[in-house]
Parts: C-alpha cells; structure tokens; sequence
C-alpha cells in the first residue's frame, strides 16, 4: 500500500470527485479536488502533487491546456486523462499525457494505471 | 392556256425558261429535303441515328438520289478517321470499319480534313476511295465532303454516283456540303448532350453520397455527444453503487438492489462503448491481407453457432489477389454480416459465402458476397439498414450494419445488398485492389475537444 502519495482529481463533477476520493484514498493515497483547471494549477503550485488524474472537457481551461502547463512546470509529473470521450485515446501520443482511461463505474483500470506510475 | 400551245414550236426563250423552271424545280427539292432532314437531325441526341438519317437522305429516292454514301468520323485519340455507317438507294449496310491515316497515306480523305473543304475526284486516282468502293467502280468520281462543327472536323461524308457523276457537280457538291454541317451540328448536339446526360448522373449519385455521408455523420455526432452525458452520470451511479454494496452489511436486502444496478449500469456503458465505437473514427492499421483468410477465420468463429443452428454453410472461395486493409475491421464487418444472417434463420438455412475478383467504372475489387435463406428484407425498411440505431432485431443496438458500412467506405469499398423478399438476402463487400493502403474518410467526427500538441 502506498503511502502518503499525493493525487489530485481534476474534473467539473462533484460526483465523480466524491466516488474518485473514497476509492483511493481506500487504496491509501492522499487525494485533492480540482473542479476546474485554474483551480488545478493553483493546487499544484502549492502542494508536492505525485500524480494528476485530469478531465479533458471541462468549462474554461480545458484539460489538454493544463496538461501542458503541468508538464511545462514539471515533465516527470505523471498525468493520466480520464474522460467520457473514447474517440481521442489514438492521440495519447500527441498529447503527450502518460495514459488515457476512459471513464467507467469500475475504476480498476485507473488504479491499476496509478500503481504502476507510483510504483 | 390552250390545250394547242404544246404544238407550237418551243422559241429559244421558252427553253431557257423551262430549263430554268426544272433547275429551280430539283433545287426546291433539294431544299426541302435538306429542311426535312435538318428537322429531324436536330430532334434526335443519338449519334447512330444522325449517321444513319443521313446515309437515307443522301442515297435514297426520296431524299438526294445519291448511289452510295459513306460516313467516317474522326478519332481524336488515334487521329484516324474511321468509318462508321455506309449505305446505297436509301438502305444503310454495315460498315467495314476501314481506318483512314490523316497523312498522306489518307489521299482525298485525309486531304478534305486538313484543308477543311470538299473536294471532288475520280475514285481510280485514290488509293482510299478504291478501297471504299470495293466494287470496281474505278471510273466513278467522288465528292469528299468535311463534316465541320464549331471550326472543328468531325468527319466526312464520301458521296458518289456511278451512274451519272452527279455527284461532282458544283450544285451538288453545295448541296451535301449544306447538309455535311447538318451533321456536324447534330453530331455536336449528341456529344453535348451525352456529356450532359453522364455528367448530370454523376452529379445525381455524388449528392446522394454526400447526402448519405452527411446523414451518418450527424449520427455519429449525435452518438458522440449523447455517449458523453451519459457516461458521466453512469459513473458515478455505477460507481457509488459498488461502493455502497462494500458499505452494506451482510445479506441486507438493499445489497441484492444493489448488485442490480451495478449490473445494469455495467450493461449501458457497454452499449456505449459500441455505440462510440460507432461515432470514432477508427484507428486504421493497414496490411496486405488475404480476404479469404479473413473469410474462413470468421466462419471459423461462428462454425459451432452454425452448427447448433442447423445452419450449413457452403464456400465458393476463389482464387483473389491480397488487398490493403484493416484486417481487424474487416474481421468485425463480415462478422457482423455472418451474425445476421445467422439471426435471420432461426429454424435453420444455408448460407452461401464467395469471393471473386471484378471490375466496374471505378476499377478492380475483391468481393466477398454471403448470402443467406433466411427470407430477405422486407422492402419497406430496406434503405434503413445501414442507419445507426435501426433495428427489427429485440435488444439490437442497431450499430453492426452502420459501422460495417463505415468501415467498408474508409477501406474505398462499399457494400452491395441483393434482397429478394421471402428468399433471402444477400451481402457484398467491395473492397478495392489498390495498389497502396488508403485512408479514404467519408466524413471526419468534428472534434469537440481541442488537441494541442506539447513540444
């Protein structure tokens, strides 16, 4: 179990950041909500932050621009997108995010991809 | 006038006069025949009968009188001239298909097309002309008429009289030369109105393509769209569900409600996956690939599905050429062809799967045709088969047919149906023999997420 590893959940709806939380910190991590990208980088520019989960459709800054503010700031930042959209997930390579999860009501896939990025 | 006057010797002035009045008299004739013909030349867009409309006139009683007339038409790609309708006293006769060069090997043919105008001689003196009047009628002469439209050579039209060599007289030569523009204008009308006639067919079918991909892609946009308000609330709900069932303690009665909805929550996002399968444009990976291996792979996978179904399955694979293509999804598309059918004959039938080679306008294709006995389409809803969502089929999501569709039209092929209700139906897959993979998109997604490229 890992300990004291910090997450933070970017995405526009509450109820995914409720379900989000619970499951991981169940799994022992730390977690931080962001309901929008502005918020998102104003976390990060505060807290020692090991891994995003980032939604791409969101009002305002979308997700792809805070990908690439996070990477600017810091590239070895794991960032894995998870969106409702599965169309996009043939241009992981140009985003240049380290995964692409397609959201469902199991998160096994989303763990399994946050395991293996915190090692 | 008295009945007398005939009996009176004719003065030198009276002869003048008659002579003219029979001059003027044939002229009349001839211009009314001309006014005939030109009026029926100009009703008529198909080349054949302008050709043959004019050998009648030329050589029949009713029409010039001429003994024999031939018609050659130019041949712009060879630049020959070829003739193409012949004909003596009013009836046409098949034309021998004697190619003319347009250089001096030509004579007086190729000569009429150069300088553009008639030109009368003796058949003896030409080497062309003998070969046209294959009779012997050396001592013949011919007039060698242009048939010019719009400044251009068509043809000519080779005319003569055996007889009487009328046909070499300045008035006759007038005469057809009048209606050799006739038939240039007419044959211009023709090849204007066959260009029309092909470019306005075009025009029909790329707007009912265009009308058709235009329809699929608001679908698919649509599908898009919906699958993405969905699938948010339905995490959440499925979820939390699962959360609450680790909640709820032992065999409390809520924890069976719950299991219901993680399960059907598991069921619609499935369905939603497909349906954005559908609304995606695919991810192609071309390859060089045997259709028929795809075939058998997939009667392989539906062979105990068969079986149980009593179905029968005959093979009448042919020997085809590899093509480019997206071995997964062309798996997927005949898969899906092969399940319907299967689906189609609940108490058992035969299904028939070929594959050839075969060409038509817009080139080669390998085919692989299935056909089924399971008692066709119904008429009614058969131009709804390719539409995502329609279904007859119970808990059908009404996506196999549209995606096979799509992927078919990104390959450069299409899909052929031959329904005959109350039989069978049976469908084709065309994919094109081209010699490089292609990633021929019918229609693009619009993208609702902006990309960004990170350097």
């Amino acid at each position: 179990m890992e300990e004291n590893k910090r997450i933070l959940v970017v995405d526009d709806e509450e109820s995914i950041h409720l379900l989000y939380r619970e499951e991981l910190e169940e799994e022992g991590y730390q977690v931080f909500s962001a309901m929008n990208g502005e918020e998102a980088l104003e976390i990060f520019g505060s807290n020692p932050i090991d891994l995003v989960i980032l939604d791409i459709n969101m009002p305002g800054m979308d997700g792809i621009e805070v990908l690439r503010q996070l990477k600017a700031q810091k590239p070895s930042l794991p960032v894995i997108l998870s969106t409702a959209y599965s169309e996009y997930k043939h241009d992981l390579g140009s985003w240049a995010s380290d995964d692409y999860i397609v959201k469902s009501s199991s998160l096994d896939e989303l763990k399994t991809s946050i395991r293996k990025r915190l090692g | 006038m008295s009945p007398n006057r005939s009996l009176f010797k004719k003065t030198k002035k009276e002869r003048t006069v008659e002579t003219l009045a029979r001059e003027n008299e044939s002229m009349v004739r001839e211009i009314s025949t001309l006014y005939k013909i030109s009026g029926h030349l100009m009703t008529t867009v198909s080349v054949d009968e302008i050709g043959k409309t004019v050998i009648r006139a030329i050589t029949g009683e009713e029409g010039l009188g001429f003994d024999r007339a031939v018609i050659c038409l130019m041949d712009e790609q060879e630049a020959v001239l070829k003739e193409v309708w012949r004909g003596e006293k009013g009836e046409e006769s098949s034309a021998r298909d004697i190619i003319i060069p347009l250089n001096k090997d030509g004579g007086a043919l190729a000569q009429a097309v150069q300088e553009k105008t008639p030109i009368t001689i003796n058949a003896g003196s030409d080497p062309v002309l003998s070969k046209i009047w294959f009779e012997g009628s050396d001592c013949a002469d011919c007039a060698v008429v242009p048939i010019i439209a719009k400044d251009k050579v068509m043809g000519v039209i080779v005319v003569d009289n055996s007889c009487n060599n009328r046909a070499t007289t300045k008035e006759n030569v007038r005469v057809i030369s009048m209606l050799a523009n006739r038939t240039g204008l007419a044959l211009d009308n023709a090849r204007l109105y066959t260009l029309l006639d092909r470019t306005n067919k075009e025009l029909v079918e790329a707007r009912g393509l265009l009308a058709e991909a235009e329809k699929l892609a608001a679908m698919g946009e649509m599908a898009s769209t919906l699958a993405h308000e969905i699938r948010n609330p339905l995490v959440s709900i499925g979820g939390l569900a699962r959360r609450a069932i680790k909640v709820v303690n032992g065999d409390n009665g809520g924890r069976r409600y719950l299991e219901v909805i993680v399960d059907e929550v598991g069921r619609l996002e499935k369905t939603l996956n497909e349906l954005l399968d559908y609304a995606q444009e695919p991810a192609e990976s071309y390859a060089k690939k045997d259709l028929n291996h795809i075939v058998k792979e997939c009667l392989e996978l539906m062979r105990r599905e068969f079986e149980e179904g009593s179905i029968t399955v005959k093979k009448d694979l042919r020997s085809i050429p590899p093509i480019w293509c997206d071995e997964r999804q062309i798996k997927h598309t005949l898969f899906n062809i092969l399940l319907n059918a299967r689906q189609a004959m609940p108490e058992g039938g035969a299904i028939r799967v070929s594959s050839s080679v075969e060409e038509d306008d817009a080139g080669r294709f390998v085919t692989c045709t299935i056909k089924d006995t399971g008692g066709g389409i119904p008429e009614a809803i058969l131009h709804n088969i390719f539409n995502p969502f329609f279904t007859t089929k119970k808990g059908g999501s009404g996506l196999g047919l549209a995606i096979s569709y799509r992927i078919v039209s990104h390959h450069g092929g299409k899909i052929e149906v031959e329904n005959e209700p109350g039989q069978g139906v049976a469908f084709s897959v065309k994919l094109p023999m081209n010699p490089e993979p292609r990633g021929h998109n019918v229609y693009k997604p619009k993208n609702k997420v902006k990309k960004q490229k990170i350097e």
